[in-house]
């Protein structure tokens, strides 16, 4: 079975998934328990809120969370059903490209440039 | 007075030397309903009685050799030790999914048992050979238990849609149960060899935990639970 190299990444990519996971549950259990502390939440409130520093980083790992999450798990899939090699390669650039997009909007979004 | 009664069979055919496609074949077979009969008797009864071309794979008859793991209904199972009585009059029998078929209901198992080999099923240790043998604890013997017992028949891993999608990477459940097996075996010094060499992102970690290999097995193995302690046996490394 020559096509195994010996290589830990699935290991890594297991723990990666259970951490990211956790870490995207607790986070918006933080922001449910925000909306539900404060009855009368608007524009402003949210507004100082993620102008927050720590805010906008912890807000910043959710999305590389969900991110990399993501990947993880679209290349199981694409290693599971997709048996063409041009489609694998051409769904993994498409999913890569969609990634690296969010990823760049997301700094975007909780940054705020102009 | 005998009470007789008919079987419906709907069986795979596959000879490749003759037949161009695969096909079902119906048999009807009368059986008398106090005789206990098992699947594996209606088979033999249907190669006497009514056709001789029709192949399968069996030796033990009860259970012990695995030879027999076919499937009955969509579901594996061991035809020895599955009674007619347990199954509905019309009964659909198909070899193994997932491997390449021979012919009938004879599948080409080479590449379960390339996954079973890679595991290194067989003691490890490099201590200075004892005297006599190498002792374990009651406890410690007890963590072979729900192991040991596997016979190899490849319902469970034939089961695993993970194995029908990787079955060149992916060692399956029967497969792992053993690596498990070695795993917490006191007597061998190689676990973390045995961890490093399953932790790619195939050889144990694309078990989804899909669980059918718990559903089918009829020695009622648990194999993913065997499988959840790999993976936790890895967390504990460094
Ligand atoms: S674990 Fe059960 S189903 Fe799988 S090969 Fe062993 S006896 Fe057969
Ligand atoms: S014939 Fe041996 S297990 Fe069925």
């Amino acid at each position: 079975m020559g096509s195994i190299v010996k290589s830990n990444r699935g290991y890594i990519e297991f723990v990666i998934q259970r951490l990211s996971a956790i870490y995207m549950a607790l986070y918006v259990l933080a922001i449910l328990t925000v909306i539900f502390i404060n009855k009368d939440l608007d524009f402003e409130i949210i507004q100082d809120l993620f102008s927050l520093m720590p805010v906008r980083i912890l807000t910043f790992f959710f999305i590389v969370s969900i991110l990399s999450h993501g990947w993880i798990g679209m290349w199981i899939i694409a290693t599971d059903y997709i048996n063409n090699a041009f489609l694998r390669n051409l769904y993994f650039v498409l999913v890569m490209g969609m990634i690296l997009f969010y990823l760049v909007w997301s700094i975007e979004v909780i940054w705020g440039f102009e | 007075m005998a009470k007789v009664n008919k079987l419906e069979f709907s069986i795979y055919r596959y000879n490749p030397d003759d037949d161009k496609s695969v096909y079902m074949q119906d048999y009807t077979l009368e059986f008398d309903i106090e005789q206990n009969l098992m699947l594996l008797g209606a088979l033999e009864r249907i190669k006497d009685e009514l056709d001789p071309t029709l192949s399968f794979r069996r030796s033990c008859r009860e259970g012990v050799c695995g030879s027999d793991a076919m499937n009955i209904n969509g579901k594996n199972g061991l035809a020895c030790i599955t009674p007619i009585s347990s199954l509905p009059r019309k009964i659909a029998i198909r070899p193994l999914p997932g491997l390449p078929v021979v012919r009938d209901l004879v599948v080409d198992l080479e590449i379960f048992y390339k996954q079973y080999a890679r595991v290194k099923p067989y003691l490890i240790n490099r201590q200075p050979t004892p005297k006599k043998e190498r002792l374990q604890s009651p406890e410690d013997r007890k963590k072979l238990n729900g192991h040991y017992e596997c016979i190899l028949c490849g319902a469970c891993t034939t089961a695993c849609p993970s194995f029908w999608w990787n079955p060149d990477k992916f060692v399956g459940p029967a497969g792992l149960l053993q690596a498990n097996r070695f795993i917490v075996d006191s007597r061998d010094d190689a676990e973390l060899e045995r961890l490093q060499d399953l932790q790619d992102p195939f050889s144990v970690f694309r078990c989804r935990t899909i669980m059918n290999c718990v559903e089918v097995c009829p020695k009622k193995l648990n194999p993913t639970k065997a499988i959840n302690n790999i993976k936790k046996e890895m967390l504990k490394i460094k």
